[in-house]
Order: C-alpha cells, then structure tokens, then sequence
C-alpha cells in the first residue's frame, strides 16, 4: 500500500549528521559549517547559540563530543567543532548585541539556584515573556561555572557576558544572597536547580514544582545540564498553558548517514591540538574540512532524480500531490515518476530501506487506476504489446505433442523485431540440443503494461503465458531477456524459469577458433538481480575467445541504457543523456544481452553487438548494425512468423502485401521514429483519403496532406503520388486532440 | 492564426479559408480558428501548429 507519509518520514535526507546525533545538545553542525563557509559568522553563532543558550560558556568547556562520529576521522582528524565555536564567539564579542521585543507574558516562575542549569532554563523562559524570579543563595551566579574559572577552563569574559545577560534582562530580576528551601504558591511553577548538594523540600503533591539538572540527576555534566534546559523548556511550558506535565522523554537515537569514505582524500587540519583561538583563514579552512554528511546515496545513482532536480523527500511529497490531486493541486510529479526507466539501483542504496523504484511503479497503477494517467505517455508501448501478442507476430511453434515440451524458449517481443535471424538461430541451437522437446513461444512478457501501471492489462498478457505454459505441461522456459526474467520472478513464480545463458553456459563447448579482439560487457539494468546470468555471459563470452574489459561500474549496479520503464516515450532528453552516458562508459566496443541496449546504444552510434551475434553471427560488420526504425520492428516480427511457420510447421502463411507502397526518406523515417508514427498509420490515413478524395492540396508544392482518426490519435500526413499505388512520404504528425468536423 | 490559407479543398475545388473549429482533450474545449473548406467543412492544420501550439497544450492538460 503506497503511503507517501510514511516514506517521507523514513528517508534521511534531512536526518541529523552523526556530529549532530552524537552533540548532547544537538548543535545542527552541518548548519553552522555551512555558514562559516561562506562568511556569514554572526548567522553561524546565532546557528550555534540556539542550541548552546550560552554559547560563550560551551564553546570553551564542551569535550567535543562528537568528534568520534565525525567521519574525517577515518581520513585525516575529526572536524575541531569547539575550535570554530570559539572563534564565532570572539568574532561575536565585536557586534552590539540586539534585543527584539518579547511579548509579555505576564506569568511568574520561580528559579531556584543560578548555577548553569538555572541561568539557562531563567534564560530561555524569559526570552519567551515569562517574568523570571532567579534566587541564588551566594552572592553572584554562576555555582559550579566558577570552578572551571578558577581552573583556568572557562575565561571569566565568558561567564561574566552570560551573567550580563540575565542581569540586564527585562523579565528576570536576581536575587543574590537568597536562598529559598521551599516552595512558594505564588508563581506558577518552582524549577529546583539547587545542583547536587542543593537543599529544597517539595511539598508532597508539587505539580509544579521541577527538579531540573543536577539537583534531579546528579551524574549530569555542564552540557547535558543545558541539554535538560532545553529539553525541560517544553514541558515547563506546556504545563503553564496546559496545566498538564509530560514526562521527560527519552531521546530517540535519530537514524544517521555516515558517507562512504573510501575515496575521500586525507586533508589534515591546519590548527595545532593546542590553540585556543583561531583565525577567520584557518576557520575557514577548518570550515571546509567539513563534509556536510547529508544522504544523497539515490541522487547520486539516479540520473531522473539529478535531472529533475529535487531530494527524495521533495518527490516523495510531490508523487502525493500527484496521486491526491484536487482541482488546485497538480500532477506536478507526473512527468517524474513516468520518467523513472525501473534500473533498481536507488532501492539498492538507500540506507533506510525505501524501494523508489516499487514507488515509482506503484504511483503509476494509482494513477492509472484514476484515470489520471495521460495515455500519450504509454500508449505507443502497450499498442506494441498487444501487437507482440495478437495474430500477427504471435506464434507457438511446439512438439508433436505439445504434453511432451521440455524447454521453450521464450525471446520476448524485441528480439526478433531487432532482427529474425536471432530468433531463428537460438532456436535452431535449442533444437538441436532436444529436437523433440523444444517449443517455442513469441509473445510479450508484459512489461509495457506492468510500467504503464495497467493492472488489468497486465494481468492479460500474464494469463496468455500461463495457458501456454499449462497447455505444454508445465515446461522450463528459457529466455534471453533481462528483463523478462525480472518480470517473469515477480509475477510467475510458478514457472520454472532460467535465462537462456545460463542454460548455454554449461552446454558450451570451447571454441577452436583463434582470439576475438577486446569488448566490454554492457549488463543490462535488469541484470543486477541474477549475478548468476551476468557471469555465464562471461563465461560464454571468454569460451568464444574474447578479451573482456570490464567497465568502471560493477555489474551490481547496473544502469539503464536509455529504454527501459518507458522512458522512450515520456523523456527524450533524460533518455539520449543515458544514452550517452552509457556508450560512453568505456571505449572497447560493446557486448550487451539485452536487445534494447543494443539498439539503444548502436543508434548512438558505439560499436556494439548482442551476444547472440558473438555466438551465431561472427561477422565484425555486426557491430555496427543500424537499428531498425519502429515500423521494420514489426514487419520483421511478421516476416518471423511466416518464417517459423513454414519452417517448423510447412504452413505457406505470406505477409498480406500492403495495399500501397510508401517511399520514406531515412530523414523522414528518423523523425516518424521520434514522433512514433508507423508506416501502417500513414497507409491508412492515404488509403481513407484517396477512397474519400478527402484531402487537401497545397498548389505551391503539388503535395496532397490529409488526416484520419485512428484510436486516440489523428494522423496527418503530406505526400504526393509517384507512381499507381505507390507514394511518397514528404511528412508526416499526430495529435491527440480531437477535432470537432 | 498566421497559417497558409491558400490550401485547396479537394472534394470542392475551392481555397480553404479561416473558420472557427472547436478542438476537445481531456474534457477540456478550444474554440480555434483554422483552414477550412467554405463548402465541405475539411480542415487542413499544419506540422507547425500541431508539434508546436498543440502539443504544449496537450501536455500541461496531461499534468493538471
């Protein structure tokens, strides 16, 4: 059940870095580094100051906490937080303090004791209205604090500026030499910061009495005293307004991000162990040190989330407007989340466990299942399924008894429209392999419905698999695609199911034939979840005599080549990036085993073969195989299916010559690619013209452009006559729009 | 719209001319004024306008 909410909270992209986590008073590190970086001391002190209330104070005693957590120690030195801390408050030191007006709230409270726990709860309530009655029994404050000057820790500059501050404070008066030992009704509560060997006697049902810092706990240091100041500040005053006391809750171990430090160069820190005071130069450079441990971990794998971008959590919340949407709200994440090829690799390096990718998918069948999720942006691929599995390219070539099948192979739809001879030629290996058991089924693993989050047709193209599957009783299927072995383990469990080179890998033999040459192998996106395929490629591969280069990634983290998930439809410019990106990831020519990839990359122009081109075609003039326009994809899907049939079952089933021949110019054929149109559609829309004289002519060029409706669409094309039956092809444009005529 | 209006009709061998034409998606409806036959109602839209005007609008319907 998709919940954007619970998802949200769990990622950790705001989540404290480990200083802050490991800080007792949770001082937003990451903050004030970023501040000092660019200049901006007094915003950096104010950064710390909310945490530290006495910022003076902690800056000189705090033990640095966190400097086990800070991950440059396991490169250089921890980042000397208390070192910048004092300099941001001797840089302090130079500015007029400001005071902002306090609304009053005319409500008393009453401190007992000015040691650091009272002067920093007295601090805190006064700046927010309360009237402050802070009673010290000696005559100055400070208690313990003065030990530390004493010692030469704390300078007394610093205590004193602290004590300045609730001296010089319109809502706090200080009574020195008063000591109060019990309680008195006339405040609305009496907080007891008496210390460890302070004497208060509560009275028995004091609900507004509270024992704070060391007079509660006497284990606490200085820091977790203020840390009880800020934590207690809340309750204090929700008991004021309420009249109800919360307990004083545990602090939850926030999840953490520690980055990878692998590759981190070591940069030591300039400042010696000893100095107490430091300069704007060597705090900057300390500044800079400082890594900002912030999880970036599916950004950094994910070129759709750099595209567009945003940190998770921002999509996260935009995916919810986008699934909730109401006449204000807009789909703003739409694009996004039909933008995601399904790679898998974010859901592999996110720390607290978010599948994006099942997000992603799961968004899509919502939408879909609204109605809310414009068909323009699948519609060509789920037209294409239905192609790959309708009368025209499906087939089942099986045994004389089809009880008996053993294996059938089982290419996928994109195999054979990339090229028949694939198809022919593995299943003529299999074949040969057990004649008499060996089927073959062409059809759609039903992908395309699966990422168009169209459960239903999902569901079809699924049941047509598992007919096929009861009716040759329950053969193993063998298949060359990555990603039909993902969809088939997700929603075929039942059917045993191995990819064609495994299969091929153990029956192999070694080659006599002499050295191939170096190519790298390009792992499908698809194929990070089965290890297992990715080293019987290799295997398969080296048998046939080539030198593998591997590519920088490793094959766990498997990218996308700029098809999957649909992106072919829904963003060109994030595709060819991918696109790119991939061909470009090594320089040896390329062996994939996904037809896509193939394709993909080879209309980029990188040298790149298929492994069935390794295995049956060893020609070098296959890596540089155009790929097919849309339109031969499935006229090849056809010439397959007559060929199958006259092969395997003696049918002489021809293709139906089409009614007119077209001419396209490789020009024209690019951009019908782009704008998804077929050669069928421009057929139609003549044929439907020229029976109607239904057209339009343009007498500066002598072309005739006309338009017929054919589903969602409107075509329109420009073309003039050549010869009977034949035209030529000038343009050719769609829109879903319809026109009222 | 600033489109070529010298088109001729097949069907009526007449030049098409500007008329109002009311276009439809998702529920949403725009009136436009197009080529059309004066006689027989054919519309005639050019490459440019449908890659162009259109297609924007398609798409910001598909993200409301």
């Amino acid at each position: 059940m998709l919940d954007p909410h619970k998802l949200a909270h769990d990622c950790i992209v705001d989540a404290p870095a480990p200083c802050s986590a490991a800080c007792p008073i949770g001082v937003d590190v990451r903050d004030v580094m970023e501040r000092i970086r660019i200049g901006s001391y007094s915003a950096a002190y104010k950064a710390f100051s909310k945490s530290a209330v006495f910022p003076g104070i902690v800056a000189h005693i705090c033990p640095q906490y966190c400097a086990d957590s800070c991950p440059r120690g396991e490169a250089d030195e921890a980042v000397l937080l208390p070192e910048l801390e004092r300099f941001l408050w001797r840089e302090s030191l130079k500015e007029t303090k400001k005071q902002f007006f306090i609304p009053d709230k005319k409500k008393r409270i009453l401190v007992v004791g000015a040691g650091i726990t009272g002067m920093a709860i007295a601090s805190k309530l006064a700046q927010r209205g309360y009237h402050i009655t802070l009673a010290e029994k000696t005559g100055r404050p400070g208690g313990a604090l003065w030990g530390l000057v004493d010692g030469g820790k704390l300078p007394p500059e610093a205590l004193e500026e602290a004590v300045e501050t609730l001296e010089d404070h319109k809502y706090i008066d200080v009574r020195l030499n008063t000591e109060i030992q019990d309680a008195d009704g006339g405040y609305s509560a009496t907080l007891v910061c008496v210390g460890p060997d302070g004497v208060f006697k509560a009275p028995d049902n004091g609900l507004d009495i509270f024992y704070m810092g060391g007079a509660r706990d006497p284990g606490l240091d200085f820091i977790a005293c203020i840390r009880e100041a800020n934590e207690m500040f809340h309750i204090i005053e929700n008991f004021i307004k309420v009249g109800r006391r919360q307990p004083l809750e545990t602090r939850m171990q926030p999840v953490m991000f520690r980055p990878d430090m692998t590759n981190v160069q070591p940069c030591h820190t300039a400042i010696s162990g000893d100095t107490l005071y430091i300069d704007a130069g060597e705090a900057q450079a300390e500044a800079e040190r400082c890594m900002g441990c912030t999880c970036s971990n599916c950004v950094d794998s994910c070129e759709m989330l750099k595209y567009f971008k945003k940190n998770p959590k921002k999509t996260i919340m935009d995916l919810s407007d986008t699934i909730n949407k109401t006449p204000i709200v807009q789909k703003t994440a739409l694009r996004q989340v039909m933008s995601c090829t399904q790679c898998g690799r974010c859901s592999e390096v996110c720390p607290a466990g978010i599948d994006f990718k099942s997000v992603c998918l799961e968004s899509r069948e919502v939408l879909h299942g609204l109605g809310h999720l414009p068909d323009s942006l699948y519609e060509y691929w789920t037209r294409d399924m239905e192609f790959s599995n309708a009368g025209e390219a499906s087939v089942l070539i099986a045994p004389e008894n089809p009880a008996d099948t053993r294996y059938v192979l089982f290419p996928g739809c994109q195999i054979g429209a990339s090229d028949p001879e694939y198809v022919s030629a593995a299943y003529g290996w299999l074949r040969e392999a057990d004649p008499d058991k060996s089927a073959l089924l062409l059809g759609c693993c039903g992908a395309p419905a699966y990422w168009a989050g169209d459960r239903e047709l999902h569901g079809g193209a699924l049941a047509l698999i598992r007919d096929t599957w009861e009716e040759l009783n329950r053969p193993a299927f063998i298949m060359p695609c990555p990603t039909c072995v993902e969809m088939f383990s997700l929603h075929l469990p039942e059917v045993s199911a191995t990819s064609l080179w495994e299969f091929m890998a153990e029956r192999l033999e070694k080659t006599p034939a002499g050295p191939r040459g170096a190519v790298s192998v390009f792992d499908p996106c698809s194929s990070k979840y089965s290890p297992a395929m990715q080293e019987a490629v290799r295997a398969i591969l080296t048998k046939l005599g080539y030198e593998l280069i591997e590519l920088p990634r490793s094959p766990e983290q498997s990218e996308c080549c700029g098809h999957g998930g649909l992106i072919y439809t829904t963003n060109r410019e994030l595709r060819e990036k991918l696109r790119r990106d991939g061909a470009g990831a090594g320089d040896n020519p390329y062996v994939t085993y996904c037809v896509n990839c193939r394709d993909s990359f080879a209309g980029d122009g990188k040298e790149v073969i298929h492994i069935l081109d390794a295995l049956f075609f060893e020609d070098a003039g296959r890596f540089r195989r155009t790929p097919p326009s849309l339109t031969l994809r499935r006229d090849n899907r056809r010439r397959l299916k007559s060929r199958l049939l006259k092969e395997y079952r003696g049918m002489d089933v021809s293709t139906p010559k089409p009614d007119i021949t077209l001419e396209v110019s490789p020009q024209l054929r690019k951009t019908m690619d782009e704008r998804l149109i077929l050669d069928d559609n421009a057929v139609r829309v003549i044929l439907s013209a020229e029976n109607g004289g239904r057209m339009v002519l343009d007498p500066a060029t002598g072309y005739y452009t006309a338009h017929a409706v054919e589903g969602r669409l409107t075509f329109w094309v420009v073309y003039e006559p050549v010869v009977e039956g034949a035209y030529r092809l000038h343009d050719a444009y769609a829109h879903r729009m319809v026109i009222e005529e | 719209m600033d489109e070529e209006v010298n088109m001729i009709c097949c069907a009526c061998n007449v030049e098409l001319e500007p008329r109002k034409t009311t276009l439809n998606y998702m529920g949403h409806g725009f009136s436009v004024t197009l080529p059309r036959c004066p006689l027989c109602g054919q519309v005639y839209i050019s490459e440019k306008l449908v890659n162009g005007r259109m297609q924007e609008v398609e798409r910001q319907l598909e993200e409301k």
